[in-house]
């Protein structure tokens, strides 16, 4: 069931704390439903958008000089041998743990596509920005993620699900065997309504920190930048949520 | 067993001390704009963590506990030096680079004259937010003042580097209502 927020009055404060997921999941929803109902509030919400971005984009391309670092000579061979030992119970442990904890949602994203689908009788079109590689959140999203393509599927709805990486979020697409990135392995075979693309300017910045460039998934696309592709998508009418 | 336990401790420390420095230097140059004085306000920060090592109870706080060390050098700095340009005449050594009349540093030098525009309480907010990916109440505590007023700094910040950047007119709200909640 879909409600009409059009005609509700929302703060630049609450349009603030929706940009910097400061909002329960409920909040976030119905905030998310009146920026795709009401264009002027959409106007404001891409502006102070756009303005959180900016602020991040260009102080990240600003060169840190890095002291010299003095090679390290301690021969802790053993010492790390019994930590590494006793840090992969304590993993082991504290995995487990992690496991049974039930994480809230990042977003209602099901009352989302259920609104936008009555509302735009056509085409779902969902894009998330990931910029973090806290494993708790991106394994919250990945989770909500696969709902949404299964249910689409399932619906039998036109749904189009777009992930751009930048920053820390390039973790995702990183070619390595870690279980997010073997996750977006498979939901991309599963699914062809999802496309994940990487922050082309962020993956400028990593090679020149590391010298080398970023090995990425196969099926990875490479935009000119995470920023302008956001702000291409919400001009295509996409709904946007930054995880 | 204790000795072992602070011995780790110790070198976990000095890692992540080594690892937040780039962050710390960003955040520095987000408030001054200054490579030298960054770099400055960095070791500073830097060494007095170092000495005070024994006051972090638990390396979960670690990175807001050193943010809080640069922002109080910050203030220091800016209580011993008495800076009390406008900061509007403020001219940064980047605008007569040649640099500058290329694109890409013509909208880095735009958006870094906007924000040093902002007051400092406006600028540490939203940098902190923006940059660190802070939540607000982790600022709250940073910055030692209501969450509340982390809010309404954010708001004006982005208000006025929208005016700045996108030439639009700040307006008060109408009717403004605040947020009831926050996460």
């Amino acid at each position: 069931m879909s409600h009409d927020y059009s005609d509700q009055h929302f703060s630049d404060e609450q349009l603030n704390a929706f940009i910097d997921n400061e909002m329960s999941a409920p909040e976030k929803s119905r905030l998310a439903q009146a920026i795709h109902q009401d264009a002027a509030l959409r106007e404001r919400y891409n502006t102070l958008r756009n303005v959180s971005e900016f602020v991040k984009q260009q102080y990240q391309s600003i060169p840190v000089t890095e002291p010299q670092r003095q090679p390290d000579k301690t021969n802790a061979w053993l010492i790390q041998g019994v930590a590494a030992g006793v840090l992969l119970l304590v993993g082991t442990f504290i995995g487990w743990q992690a496991h049974q904890i039930k994480q809230p949602p990042l977003v209602d994203l099901a009352n989302l596509v259920a609104h936008q689908a009555t509302v735009n009788s056509d085409d779902v079109k969902l894009m998330f920005q990931v910029s973090t590689d806290d494993p708790y959140r991106l394994n919250n999203f990945l989770d909500e993620t696969e709902r949404l393509l299964q249910n689409g599927r399932h619906l039998q709805r036109k749904l189009h699900v777009e992930i751009v990486t930048r920053g820390a979020g390039l973790s995702l697409v990183k070619n390595e065997r870690s279980a997010h990135s073997q996750r977006i392995q498979q939901l991309q075979q599963q699914y062809d309504n999802l496309i994940v693309s990487a922050c082309g300017l962020a993956l400028e910045r990593v090679k020149i920190n590391t010298g080398e460039p970023l090995q990425l998934l196969p099926n990875t696309r490479v935009v000119p930048s995470a920023l302008h592709q956001v702000i291409k998508r919400q001009q295509e009418g996409w709904i946007y949520v930054n995880i | 067993m204790p000795v072992l336990k602070i011995w780790k401790q110790h070198r976990e420390f000095t890692r992540r001390l080594e690892a937040i420095r780039p962050r710390l230097f960003r955040l520095a140059y987000s408030w001054n704009h200054q490579r030298d004085l960054a770099d400055d306000l960095v070791q500073d920060t830097l060494t007095k963590a170092l000495k005070k090592e024994k006051q972090l109870k638990d390396l979960a706080g670690f990175d807001n506990w050193v943010f809080k060390i640069l922002i109080n050098n910050w203030r220091n700095y800016l209580r011993r030096n008495r800076v009390m340009e406008n900061i509007d005449d403020y001219v940064f050594t980047d605008n007569t680079s040649p640099e500058s009349l290329h694109e890409k540093a013509l909208a880095i030098t735009s958006v870094h004259e906007a924000v040093a525009a902002l007051s400092q309480g406006q600028r540490q907010t939203l940098t902190l937010i923006d940059l660190e990916e802070l939540s607000y109440r982790e600022v709250a505590t940073i910055l030692d003042i209501p969450i509340g007023t982390v809010m309404s700094r954010v708001c004006r910040a982005r208000k006025k580097l929208a005016g700045a950047l996108f030439a639009i007119k700040e307006q008060p709200e109408e009717s403004s209502r605040m947020l009831r909640r926050v996460k």
